[in-house]
């Protein structure tokens, strides 16, 4: 997600940044995370929980503010939209289907 | 990686971009707003606007919460930052917005303890670690921040940890995008929405926006695809004079928000009944403070904060930046007297500022040739 790149800002704003859940403190609300560079960081999780190890969290000053576990797509169902979006497993992006980007 | 690759394709992205070419009427002049210093980010990184038709016109908006924290509102975290016995932590870009008498890292220099964090969850780390001392975390921040704030108040409570502080410096989206919409000087097609912020409220909240004042909003993602497919939607509807909220990030964004964060949020804090923007001046229940459940941890409350309002440099426009009315090269010191290495305004520190945007991705020369030719 956007904010994953060095130069954006880290820590404010609107971005956030994609990672990975590698263990869960299920009594704190807390995980251990592993960025795309493989930093590791201790994020909050009482947003999206239940989370469970391997999830993707969407992850914007240590919170957790969507994981990959959510359908926000399913709670939209019915809604307008055309951008690009999960169907059936896949990301299709703009007015074209993606060979590429398959969700398990 | 997952979400990110596939929203990068270069194919798709001329695939986008002539697809906007045919949604456009020739003689009609576009204005969008894109509302977040992310968008901002984005769109000249991977120079989106120059796969626009020239009659679509971007333009940048308030969201960057580093670029509208005022001078007065540094002033007041520096104060605190040298009381005795304070350690004052705070975001990394925050520390070189300048205020009237320098920047936080100018106060660490002089021997404030100032200490940048990633996450208000680091500030309280610090706060255990320091018993004897009071930390107090400078909060800034729109409301995908501001959740992170209030999980952590709410487990210093709930823990026990009396020397964590908070002066909150969290704003919120709509109230500004009101104010832009009241301008006279600004006559908008349409808006860019921002997509984290609406990860939290979801996007409800922005649907004034078609019904009171007649323009369409899209909620974007931040990969170069999410925004031209966003723009894409928003000249759709204008050409079919439909006008109406839509989420082309719907991978990320529900409808109804994150209804937990909302909660947190609610219990934590409440609405100041008016807070200084920069560039925009005072606008009314734009920002939020402590709740009474949370006053204990309130630094305003336990500490005298000046409170003076400062006026900005008259050589910087960041207000008018902020406000879109002028792109950032057309300010007088962009790019000379104030650059990232020695910002005058805060468009120009953080990388989501549409100041540093410009400069670092070259921008601001094609723009000005363009003027030129």
């Amino acid at each position: 997600m956007a904010g994953g790149c060095s130069d954006h800002c880290v820590t404010c704003g609107d971005v956030a940044e994609s990672m990975r859940v590698l263990r869960i403190d299920l009594e704190r609300d807390l995980a251990l995370c592993e960025d795309e560079t493989g930093a590791h960081r201790t994020v909050e999780i009482a947003l999206v929980a239940p989370v469970a190890e391997g999830d993707e969290l969407l992850v914007h000053a240590g919170t957790a503010i969507s994981s990959s576990a959510c359908d926000p797509a399913g709670a939209d169902a019915g809604a307008e939209a055309e951008g690009p979006s999960r169907r059936r497993g896949q990301v299709v992006p703009a007015g074209a289907e993606h060979p590429a980007g398959v969700v398990p | 990686m997952r979400f990110v690759d596939e929203f990068r394709d270069a194919e798709l992205g001329r695939a986008l971009a002539g697809e906007i070419l045919g949604v456009v009427e020739p003689d009609r002049h576009y204005k969008l707003m894109e509302v977040c210093g992310g968008h901002t980010h984005s769109i000249y990184k991977y120079a989106i606007d120059d796969l626009l038709p020239g009659n679509v016109e971007l333009v940048h908006g308030p969201g960057c919460p580093v670029c509208v924290i005022p001078m007065g509102r540094v002033d007041d975290g520096i104060a605190l930052a040298r009381e005795d016995g304070v350690i004052l932590a705070c975001f990394g870009d925050m520390m070189r917005v300048p205020g009237s008498d320098g920047t936080f890292l100018d106060a660490k220099a002089a021997g404030a303890d100032v200490r940048m964090v990633y996450s208000p969850l680091d500030a309280l780390r610090i706060a255990k670690q320091n018993p004897d001392r009071t930390v107090i975390f400078f909060a800034i921040g729109f409301e995908t921040t501001a959740p992170s704030t209030a999980l952590t108040l709410r487990r210093a409570k709930a823990e026990g940890v009396p020397n964590f502080l908070c002066m909150c410096s969290h704003v919120t989206i709509v109230p500004p995008l009101r104010a832009l919409l009241e301008s006279p000087d600004l006559r908008l097609d349409g808006f860019i929405g921002p997509g984290h912020v609406s990860t939290i409220v979801g996007v409800r909240p922005f649907e004034f926006i078609p019904a009171d004042y007649g323009r369409p909003l899209v909620t974007a993602g931040f990969e170069p695809l999410d925004i031209l497919q966003s723009i894409r939607m928003i000249l759709l509807q204008l050409r079919e004079g439909r006008c109406e909220v839509e989420n082309q990030y719907k991978r990320v964004v529900p409808y109804e928000g994150n209804r937990a964060a909302l909660a947190v949020m609610a219990e934590v804090f409440e609405l100041r009944p008016h807070f200084e923007w920069r560039g925009l001046g005072f606008i009314s229940q734009s920002a939020l403070r402590l709740s009474d459940a949370y006053a204990d941890f309130d630094a305003e409350l336990r500490y005298h904060v000046p409170g003076i309002r400062v006026a900005d440099p008259k050589a910087c426009q960041c207000g008018e930046v902020l406000k879109g009315v002028i792109k950032p090269w057309e300010c007088k010191v962009f790019g000379t007297a104030c650059t990232p290495e020695h910002a005058i305004g805060t468009c120009m520190v953080s990388p989501e500022g549409a100041c540093a945007a410009y400069y670092n991705y070259g921008r601001y020369a094609s723009e000005r040739e363009a003027v030129a030719g």
